[in-house]
């Protein structure tokens, strides 16, 4: 299990604040002030689960860039090139709008996939290594775009998402 | 991170990046929200409005008194959009993702209070290096950037 390190103060903290507002909710002058304690620690309580989702959505992310490829460096590429070309502004940031829609996908698919390991079917395990070949192929093919300086987005791209959302059916 | 660029110079180009530029709505969301005093802005509207609801709403629904509702949505919403406002010239550009926008303000709030802020910026530092500039003087713009500052004699 995920295990975030925070400041000893931050659980004592977050108690006297659960403790205060219910010792308040008591008390008729400050009734109101003790719900609104509650609703406080009921808010820092979803920040702290925020936190825990982003930190697990991060180690996937981390794994999944591992067996993938970085595709950062391609958002940053393109963020780059879109501004160092004025010209080609519009061009890169349709296939930016692609290319970030196919990573969306890309994990989604991951993630459907993954949950599906858990039955005993091979179909699964295969369509997976090919959801992995498909970002790889993806990767190469818009860092080469990119390198080329040929940005407009083409046919092979589409079909590059179809694919993508066809591994989910 | 502190902005060592000028408001007028952020209000220029904060624009320049769209959530077309980063990986997920919350990397574009958090480069919205770098300048720490839209953080802090954000923060303390939000830490002293929420404990006051509770009776806002009292106070509206059982003494028929609006001012605490009112009070207690200047200071919520309030805070947030005039802090862009007032550090960065804009006001907020996440309208498109307003609801999950929501739960990062949550999440950032929450950094902010436990010291995990830092780290989190870090993190964006090292992932999208070349959007800093727009912060931080030291670095340097796109070439169309400083060109266009050479005509204007903008000051960063």
């Amino acid at each position: 299990m995920r295990q975030i390190r925070y400041a000893s103060w931050v659980k004592p903290f977050l108690t006297s604040l659960v403790l205060l507002g219910a010792l308040c909710c008591f008390f008729d002058p400050v009734r109101y002030l003790g719900w609104g304690l509650l609703l406080q620690s009921a808010y820092l309580a979803v920040g702290y689960v925020c936190i825990y989702v982003a930190e697990v959505e991060s180690d996937l992310m981390t794994e999944a860039k591992r067996e993938a490829g970085d595709w950062n460096r391609l958002i940053v590429a393109l963020s780059i090139y879109r501004h160092a070309h004025p010209a080609q502004a519009e061009a890169t940031q349709r296939l930016q709008d692609l290319n970030r829609r196919f990573w969306r996908e890309y994990m989604t698919s991951r993630r459907y996939l993954l949950r599906s390991e858990l039955q005993p079917n091979s179909d699964f395990e295969a369509r997976f290594e090919v959801c992995n070949a498909l970002a790889r192929q993806w990767l190469e093919q818009v860092q080469a775009k990119v390198a080329q300086g040929q940005v407009e987005p083409e046919a092979a791209q589409r079909e590059g998402i179809e694919a993508m959302v066809g591994l989910r059916g | 991170m502190k902005a060592t660029t000028s408001r007028a110079f952020r209000k220029r180009y904060i624009n320049v990046y769209s959530y077309a530029d980063f990986d997920n709505f919350e990397d574009f969301f958090l480069y919205l929200h770098l300048n720490r005093l839209v953080l802090w802005m954000h923060f303390f509207g939000a830490f002293v409005s929420i404990p006051m609801l509770p009776w806002a709403l009292y106070m509206a629904c059982f003494q028929q008194t609006f001012w605490p509702v009112l009070l207690y949505l200047g200071l919520y919403y309030g805070c947030g959009f005039s802090s862009h406002f007032l550090n960065d010239g804009r006001i907020s550009r996440t309208t498109p993702d307003y609801g999950p926008s929501y739960f990062y303000v949550i999440n950032i709030n929450f950094r902010i209070l436990t010291g995990k802020m830092r780290e989190y910026e870090q993190n964006y530092i090292k992932k999208y290096p070349h959007t800093l500039w727009l912060y931080d003087k030291s670095l340097p713009p796109p070439q169309w950037v400083q060109e266009r500052e050479q005509k204007v004699g903008g000051q960063r």
